[in-house]
C-alpha cells in the first residue's frame, strides 16, 4: 500500500478537530513557509513541485498564482472552488468532513503566496456535514492565530468566509462561481480577461480546488522535491480518486497517478458487481468513457488526454454489463440539460434536443436518422458552447455513441419505429 | 495598430478592435443576436462564431479581440455550416408564429434566418411551450416567453441603461424565461427600451399591439416634443392614424433610446379639446367669430394700448418651435414695440437684470454647446440642482452608460433624489438656491467645519473636481424659480471660470425639461434679451405694472401650471387676454379673444436642444382643422397695425433669423458651437458678495413644515403629457412623495398628507421616498396645475408648506 498523505487521518473520528491535526504535524508547512518563504518564493516551489490543479482541467497551480499582477492596487481574493458537483465526484467532501484544517491551511499558504487578506471558501450547499466542519475549522484556525489578523505573528493576515452554493452545477464553473458569491446569477463569464487580472468584484483572484490547496500544507512542510517524486514527472502529487459505478468496493482512495484504469477498478475498486466491465468513466461524467478493450489507459493528467479523455474530477465510474449504455447517456445527457445555466444557444436548445432524442430511443420509439442527429449534435453544436458545460456534454455523448454504437441501433429497430 | 487578416483582405487595426468591427468597418457582415452595441458583451448566442487559424474552436466575432497577424475566416464552409446550426436550434423551439407576431417584417431572428439559414429543420420532437397566452407585465409592456431567444439584451438595456433592473431571469437551461418581479413590471420606468431592443417578438408594445404590419407604416423623423434633451423619434402612422413611436439607432443623440414619455406619450396628440375657431368673448361667454374679425380685435386693442403707452407682455409656451418665436419677439418687439416676453414665467428668478446679464455670458460663452456624448467623457459629471433621471431620463440613461467607465467620477447635489443616486461618488440633498452657498465653498475651500452634509459633501467634491481634468456641469432650472437665481448663476459663473483657470476643460449645459427652451431664448425671446443674445437697450416695464394686453402663445398661465407667471397667478389678471393656443385650458376658457393654434406634431420647423443642436421638427400630420399658422396670425395682425407684412415661410423666417444670429444652426455634432474668439457683448459681472450662507435654511423647517418641491416625474411634462391618456393611466393619480422621518415604512401604509400653503391646501395619498430628506416634500407639478392650487405650484419657490398626515385613505378627504 503506497503512503496516505491526504487521508492519513481519514479513519480518526477526530480529524476534523485542530488537535488531532496539529498533533499529526498539521500547520507546520505554514509555519515554514512564514518563516522561510518570500510569497514569490511559495510560486516558485509549487511550480518546481508542478502541482497541477485538482478541479478538473489540471492546469499548474504555480503558474495560475504567477498570473495575478504584482503591481495591482486593488485587494486580491483566493476563492476555493468546493462545488463538487461532477456526478461520480466526491473526493473534495471527504477532504472537507473528515479533514478540513488540511484545506484551511492550504488556503493560508495559497493567500499568503498571492498576497490575499480575504478568501471565499465556496461549498456546494448540499454538503451540510462539509459546512459544518469547514467553519468549525476557521473558527478553532482562528482561535489559535492560524487566521484572522498577523497570523503566527507574522505580517499575512487572512479571513475565510464560507459562501454555500445553491444548487447549480454550473457555479463549479469558476466564473460562474464568482458571479454566485458576488451575489448575482451562476452564469459563466466571458475569458479574458481571466480571474487572475479581473475576478471577483473585478478584482485579481485565484480560483483552486479543495484537494489542490489541501496538497499545500504537505508540499511545504516535506517539501517541493518530495511532492514531485510521488508518480510520474507530468503528473506528480498525491491524488485522490473517488471509485463508483458498478463496483465492489466504492469510495474515495489515494492513489499516485500513473496507474492504469483497468488495476484502479479492479485493485482498488474490488472489480464489476455483475459479470464483467463493459466501460469506464475516469473523470466524472464529462471524461469520455472508454470501452474495456483501452482500460491499460494510465491514469494521470497527460495519458488521458493523450488517450481522448481526461482526469477531469478524478471520478471513477465503472460501468458492468449489465449498464445499458444509451440509458446511460440518456442519464448523462439529462443531467447536462438539467444543469445548463440556459446562457448559450447551443447548450440551452441542443442539449434539450438530445434529450428528447435519447428519450424517445430509450422508450423505442427511435426512428433512423436518430444516432446520425445525436452525432451532428455532439460534432457540430455542444461544443460551440459558450463554456466548458457543452463541451463536458457532447464528449460524455459522443464516446458512448463511438463505442457503443450498436447498442443505440439496436433499440432503433423496424418494429420499434413502428411501434 | 495591429495587422490581421480578414478573409483575405488585409487589414491594420486598433489594438483591441474586436473582430465583429473590424469586420462591419470594410462591409463584411456578420450576423449577431446577443450583441448591441450600447451593452455589455455576452457572446452567448453564438451566431457570430468564426474561424481563427490556429485555434482550435470557433470564436465568437463580438468578444474576440484581434492579435497579431491573426488570420480570420467569416465566410467559410464551416462558418456558414455552424451559423445554419445556431438558427435551426433556434427555431427548434420557437413558435414560428410569424404570421400573428408584431415583430413580423421587422424581426432579426426572421431576417437572419432568411439570409443564413438553411429553410427545414431536423427536429421532429414537440416543441417547448411556456405558456399559451402572453403576459401583460405591465399597461405597455407585454411578453410572448416562447419567442423569446435569451439573448438577454432586454436585461442587460434595464440594468446597465435605464438602472431600472426591473427585469431578470428566472429558472434556467431551456426553462430560463425573461421576467420581472413576481411576473410584473409595474414598478418599472416604462420606457419600452426593452421592447426596442427585443431582436424578435418577445417583449412588445402593448399600445402597437395588432395595430400594424410594419411594411404599411409611414414614417416621419422628427424630435420628441416632451422634454429638453431633444430626442429623435420616428413617428409611424398607417391609414392616417398614429401608431407607434420608435427611434432610428443611428439618428440623434439618443441613437434609439426613449424614455416613458417619449416612446409613450405621442397619443397625446389626439388628447384634449381642440379649439375649433376664432371666437371672442362677447357678453361674457366665448363666441364663435370670423379670422379677420379676431385679428381685427386684437388689433385695436393693441393699437390703442401703444397709443397710450400701456403694457403689453408676450408669454409663449417652450413648445413653439425656434422660427414662431423668433417671428413672436418681432410681433412683440417691433409690432407691439413692447419688450416684455417671456417664456417659462415660472423662473421667476430671471426677472432680475443681474441673472439674465449671467445667463447670457454662461450660455453664449465657450463652455456651452457641446454634445452631450463628448460631455459625458469628462473625468467628473456633476449634476446640480436637477432630477435628470425624471425631467431628462434619456439624457440620464446616456449618463449612466457613460458611467460604466470606472474611472469616472458623478457629483450629485439636487433637491430631490434621483435614479443616478446610487451610482455617484457623492451625493448632497440641497434646497434650490443652495447652489449659490455649495459653489462659493467648492472653490473658496471654506469649510464650516459643522461636520454637517454639506461640508462633507464639498469635502469630498473639493478633492474630486482638484483630481479630475475635465469636468461637465450638468445643471438644472429648479434655481431658476427661486429669489436666488441671479446669485446662483454668479457662483456657479465663478466656480467654472475657477476650474478652467485651473487647465481643466470645462463644459456645462443646462437641462431643460422643455423641448425648446435655449431655442426660444436664442431667438429672444426673454426680456431684455434680443435675438443671438444681443442685449435690449430699451427699457423693461416694472414687474408690478398691471399688464394691459396678454398675448399668449400655447402656454397656460392661468392654470397654476407650469408657464406661470408668479404676478397673474396672484390674481393680477390682464386687462385684455389673448389666448393663442391649439386646446382648451384655464387661460383660453378666461380669454377675451382666442385663437386656434396647431398643436406639437401638426407644424414644422425646429427646436433647439439642451446641448444646443438645432433639430428638425416635422409636422406629422395635418392640423384636425383648417387654421391659419401662427405666424400668418403674427403677419395678419401687423397688416391690421399699419406695421407692413411680417415673414411667414420657414425659409423666409430663418434668413431673418441666422442675420441676426449668425451662429443658428452651426452645431458639429463632435464638436458643438465654436465660439472661440468671439466677444461676449454681455459686461462682466461687479464682483460678487459671498453667498448668505443659509444653506442651513433647512432649520426653519421641521418634519411638519418642509420645503415643497415640484416639477416633472418619468410621466409628466407639462400640458403635453398630461393629454396622453396613456402616460396618465401610468402616473396612476396624484401623491406626495417624502421621507416621513422616524419610524418603519408600515407605520405609514395607507396614510394620505395634506400640504397647507397661503390658504391653499392640496391632498394625496403619501409615497415614501427614504431617499428625500425629512426637510422637503415632492408633488409632480401635473397634480398640483390640475387642481389649480396656484400658490402652491409657484411662488417664493421653494415655499415653506404645512404638512399633516393623516391616517385614512379616504377619497373624500380631497374634496
Amino acid at each position: 500500500m503506497n503512503e496516505q498523505v491526504l487521508l492519513k487521518n481519514i479513519d480518526n473520528p477526530n480529524a476534523h478537530r485542530i488537535e488531532t491535526y496539529e498533533a499529526s504535524g498539521g500547520y507546520q508547512g505554514l509555519r515554514t513557509v512564514l518563516r522561510d518563504f518570500a510569497p514569490d518564493e511559495v510560486i516558485e516551489e509549487v511550480k518546481s513541485a508542478n502541482l497541477r490543479g485538482r478541479g478538473g482541467a489540471g492546469f499548474p497551480t504555480g503558474l495560475k498564482w504567477s498570473f495575478v499582477p504584482k503591481d495591482s492596487p486593488l485587494p486580491r481574493y483566493l476563492c476555493c472552488n468546493a462545488d463538487e458537483g461532477e456526478p461520480g465526484t466526491f473526493k473534495d467532501r471527504i477532504l472537507m468532513e473528515r479533514d478540513p484544517h488540511q484545506l484551511i491551511e492550504g488556503m493560508v499558504i495559497a493567500a499568503y503566496a498571492i498576497g490575499c487578506r480575504t478568501a471565499y471558501l465556496y461549498i456546494r450547499g448540499e454538503y451540510g456535514l462539509s459546512i459544518d466542519h469547514c467553519q468549525q475549522a476557521i473558527d478553532e484556525a482562528h482561535a489559535l492565530g492560524y487566521l484572522g489578523p498577523n497570523i503566527l505573528d507574522s505580517e499575512h493576515s487572512l479571513e475565510i468566509h464560507i459562501h454555500k452554493g445553491a444548487g447549480a452545477y454550473i457555479c463549479g464553473e469558476e466564473t460562474a462561481m464568482l458571479e454566485s458569491i458576488e451575489g448575482r446569477r451562476g452564469l459563466p463569464k466571458l475569458k479574458p480577461p481571466f480571474p487572475a487580472v479581473a475576478g471577483l468584484y473585478d478584482c485579481p483572484t485565484v480560483v483552486n480546488n479543495v484537494e489542490t490547496l489541501a496538497c499545500l500544507p504537505h508540499l511545504f512542510s516535506r517539501g517541493g522535491e518530495w511532492f514531485a517524486s510521488i508518480g510520474p514527472d507530468h503528473s506528480p502529487g498525491p491524488k485522490l480518486f473517488g471509485i463508483s459505478g458498478h463496483v465492489k468496493r466504492p469510495g474515495v482512495y489515494e492513489l499516485p497517478m500513473g496507474m492504469s484504469l483497468g488495476e484502479m477498478l479492479e485493485e482498488y475498486g474490488g472489480g464489476a458487481l455483475n459479470g464483467q466491465f463493459k466501460a469506464a468513466i475516469p473523470g466524472g461524467v464529462s471524461a469520455p468513457m472508454f470501452p474495456r478493450s483501452e482500460f491499460d489507459v494510465k491514469m494521470d493528467f497527460s495519458s488521458l488526454a493523450a488517450a481522448g479523455s481526461m482526469l477531469g474530477s478524478a471520478g471513477v465510474i465503472g460501468l458492468d454489463d449489465t449498464a445499458s449504455i444509451p440509458v446511460v447517456a440518456r442519464r448523462i445527457t439529462e443531467f447536462f440539460n438539467h444543469e445548463s445555466c440556459g446562457k448559450c444557444t447551443p447548450c440551452r436548445e441542443g442539449l434539450t434536443w438530445a434529450a428528447k432524442i435519447l428519450r424517445r430511443i430509450e422508450a423505442g420509439q427511435g426512428q433512423p436518422g436518430d444516432v446520425e442527429q445525436l452525432e451532428m449534435l455532439c460534432g457540430s453544436i455542444f461544443g460551440k458552447s459558450f463554456c466548458a458545460l457543452g463541451d463536458g456534454a457532447a464528449w460524455a455523448l459522443g464516446a458512448a455513441l463511438k463505442h457503443f454504437r450498436p447498442e443505440f441501433d439496436a433499440l432503433i429497430t423496424p418494429q420499434s419505429k413502428a411501434g | 495598430m495591429v495587422t490581421c487578416t480578414l478573409d483575405g483582405q488585409i487589414l491594420d487595426v486598433d489594438p483591441g478592435t474586436t473582430i465583429l468591427t473590424a469586420a462591419s468597418s470594410v462591409g463584411i457582415q456578420i450576423p449577431t443576436f446577443c450583441y448591441h452595441e450600447r451593452l455589455s458583451l455576452s457572446a452567448s448566442c453564438r451566431m457570430c462564431l468564426v474561424e481563427v487559424e490556429g485555434r482550435g474552436k470557433l470564436e465568437p466575432a463580438c468578444a474576440t479581440a484581434i492579435a497579431p497577424d491573426m488570420v480570420i475566416h467569416t465566410q467559410s464552409a464551416k462558418v456558414a455550416g455552424t451559423r445554419q446550426d445556431m438558427l435551426e436550434i433556434l427555431l427548434a423551439n420557437h413558435p414560428l408564429d410569424c404570421p400573428v407576431c408584431d415583430k413580423g417584417g421587422e424581426c432579426e431572428l426572421q431576417d437572419t434566418v432568411y439570409q443564413y439559414g438553411k429553410g427545414d429543420s431536423r427536429l421532429r420532437d414537440p416543441k417547448r411551450v411556456f405558456r399559451q397566452d402572453d403576459i401583460d407585465l405591465n399597461q405597455v409592456i407585454v411578453f410572448n416567453a416562447n419567442r423569446c431567444i435569451q439573448c438577454q439584451r432586454c436585461v442587460r438595456v434595464c440594468e446597465e441603461v435605464v438602472g431600472d433592473v426591473a427585469l431578470g431571469t428566472a429558472e434556467r437551461g431551456l426553462d430560463s424565461e425573461i421576467t420581472g418581479v413576481g411576473n410584473s413590471l409595474k414598478d418599472c420606468s416604462h420606457c419600452g427600451n426593452c421592447i426596442e431592443v427585443c431582436p424578435v417578438g418577445a417583449l412588445m408594445s402593448i399600445p402597437y399591439r395588432y395595430k400594424a404590419r410594419p411594411w404599411d407604416l409611414v414614417k416621419t423623423e422628427t424630435i420628441c416634443g416632451m422634454c429638453g434633451t431633444g430626442c429623435s423619434l420616428t413617428v409611424e402612422f398607417s391609414g392616417g392614424t398614429f401608431k407607434r413611436i420608435k427611434s432610428d439607432p443611428s439618428t440623434g443623440l439618443n441613437a434609439e433610446l426613449l424614455c416613458a414619455k417619449g416612446r409613450f406619450g405621442f397619443d397625446a396628440i389626439d388628447g384634449g379639446r381642440r379649439i375649433e375657431q376664432p371666437m371672442i368673448r362677447k357678453n361674457g361667454a366665448l363666441e364663435p367669430v370670423s379670422w379677420t374679425e379676431a385679428i381685427q380685435c386684437i388689433a385695436t386693442k393693441a393699437c390703442d394700448i401703444k397709443e397710450r403707452h400701456g403694457r403689453i407682455q408676450g408669454q409663449i409656451s417652450p413648445r413653439q418651435t425656434n422660427e414662431t418665436g423668433f417671428m413672436f419677439q418681432q410681433l412683440m418687439r417691433r409690432v407691439f414695440e413692447s419688450q416684455d416676453i417671456q417664456s417659462s414665467t415660472r423662473f421667476s428668478g430671471l426677472r432680475a437684470p443681474a441673472a439674465v446679464a449671467t445667463l447670457a455670458r454662461l450660455v453664449t460663452g465657450p463652455m456651452q454647446r457641446k454634445p452631450l456624448q463628448s460631455m459625458l467623457k469628462a473625468d467628473c459629471i456633476f449634476l446640480l440642482g436637477t432630477n435628470i433621471t425624471e425631467e431628462n431620463p434619456v439624457s440620464g440613461y446616456l449618463l449612466r452608460s457613460a458611467l460604466k467607465d470606472p474611472s469616472k467620477r458623478l457629483l450629485i447635489s439636487s433637491s430631490r433624489p434621483c435614479g443616478l443616486d446610487d451610482i455617484a461618488t457623492a451625493t448632497l440633498r440641497l434646497l434650490p438656491g443652495g447652489e449659490a452657498g455649495l459653489m462659493s465653498r467648492l472653490i473658496n475651500d471654506d469649510t464650516h467645519g459643522t461636520g454637517n452634509s454639506t461640508d462633507e459633501f464639498s469635502d469630498k467634491a473639493r478633492g474630486i473636481l482638484a483630481e479630475a481634468e475635465s469636468i461637465s456641469l450638468l445643471i438644472g432650472t429648479e434655481f431658476l424659480r427661486s429669489s436666488k437665481a441671479a446669485e446662483c448663476l454668479g457662483w456657479i459663473e465663478l466656480a467654472v471660470r475657477h476650474f478652467a483657470k485651473s487647465g481643466k476643460t470645462v463644459s456645462l449645459q443646462f437641462l431643460f425639461d422643455r423641448p425648446n427652451q435655449l431655442g426660444l431664448w436664442d431667438m429672444g425671446c426673454l426680456a431684455g434679451v434680443a435675438p443671438g443674445w444681443q442685449g435690449s437697450q430699451v427699457p423693461l416695464p416694472d414687474p408690478n405694472d398691471p399688464v394691459d394686453l396678454l398675448y399668449v402663445l400655447g402656454a397656460d398661465p392661468l392654470h397654476g401650471g407650469l408657464d406661470d407667471d408668479p404676478a397673474t397667478a396672484q390674481g393680477g389678471n390682464p386687462a385684455f387676454l389673448v389666448a393663442h393656443t391649439s386646446h382648451y385650458n384655464k387661460t383660453a376658457e378666461q380669454a377675451d379673444v382666442v385663437l386656434p393654434a396647431a398643436s406639437y406634431g401638426e407644424e414644422g420647423g425646429s427646436y433647439t436642444n439642451n446641448e444646443g443642436r438645432v433639430q428638425t421638427l416635422r409636422s406629422v400630420r395635418s392640423p384636425v382643422q383648417d387654421l391659419l399658422g401662427a405666424r400668418e396670425i403674427f403677419n395678419r395682425i401687423s397688416r391690421a397695425m399699419w406695421q407692413g407684412p411680417l415673414p411667414v415661410e420657414a425659409g423666409q423666417v430663418r434668413n431673418k433669423i441666422t442675420a441676426k444670429y449668425p451662429d443658428f444652426g452651426l452645431f458639429d455634432q463632435n464638436l458643438g458651437t465654436d465660439v472661440t474668439g468671439r466677444t461676449c457683448i454681455w459686461p462682466e459681472a461687479d464682483s460678487l458678495s459671498p453667498p448668505v450662507d443659509d444653506l442651513e435654511q433647512g432649520a426653519s423647517a421641521t418634519q411638519n413644515r418642509r420645503h415643497l418641491i415640484t416639477g416633472d416625474n418619468l410621466f409628466q411634462s407639462g400640458q403635453l403629457a398630461a393629454r396622453s391618456s396613456i402616460l396618465s393611466s401610468l402616473d396612476k393619480g396624484p401623491y406626495v412623495e417624502m421621507n416621513p422621518g422616524s419610524g418603519d415604512d408600515r407605520d405609514y401604509e395607507g396614510m394620505m398628507v395634506t400640504i397647507f400653503s397661503a390658504g391653499e391646501s392640496f391632498t394625496a395619498p403619501l409615497r415614501i421616498n427614504r431617499t428625500f430628506d425629512t426637510q422637503t416634500v415632492f408633488v409632480p407639478e401635473t397634480f398640483l396645475m390640475g387642481e389649480g392650487k396656484k400658490a402652491l405650484s409657484c411662488a417664493d419657490y421653494p415655499r415653506l408648506v404645512d404638512v399633516v398626515l393623516s391616517g385614512f385613505a379616504d377619497p373624500t378627504d380631497k374634496a
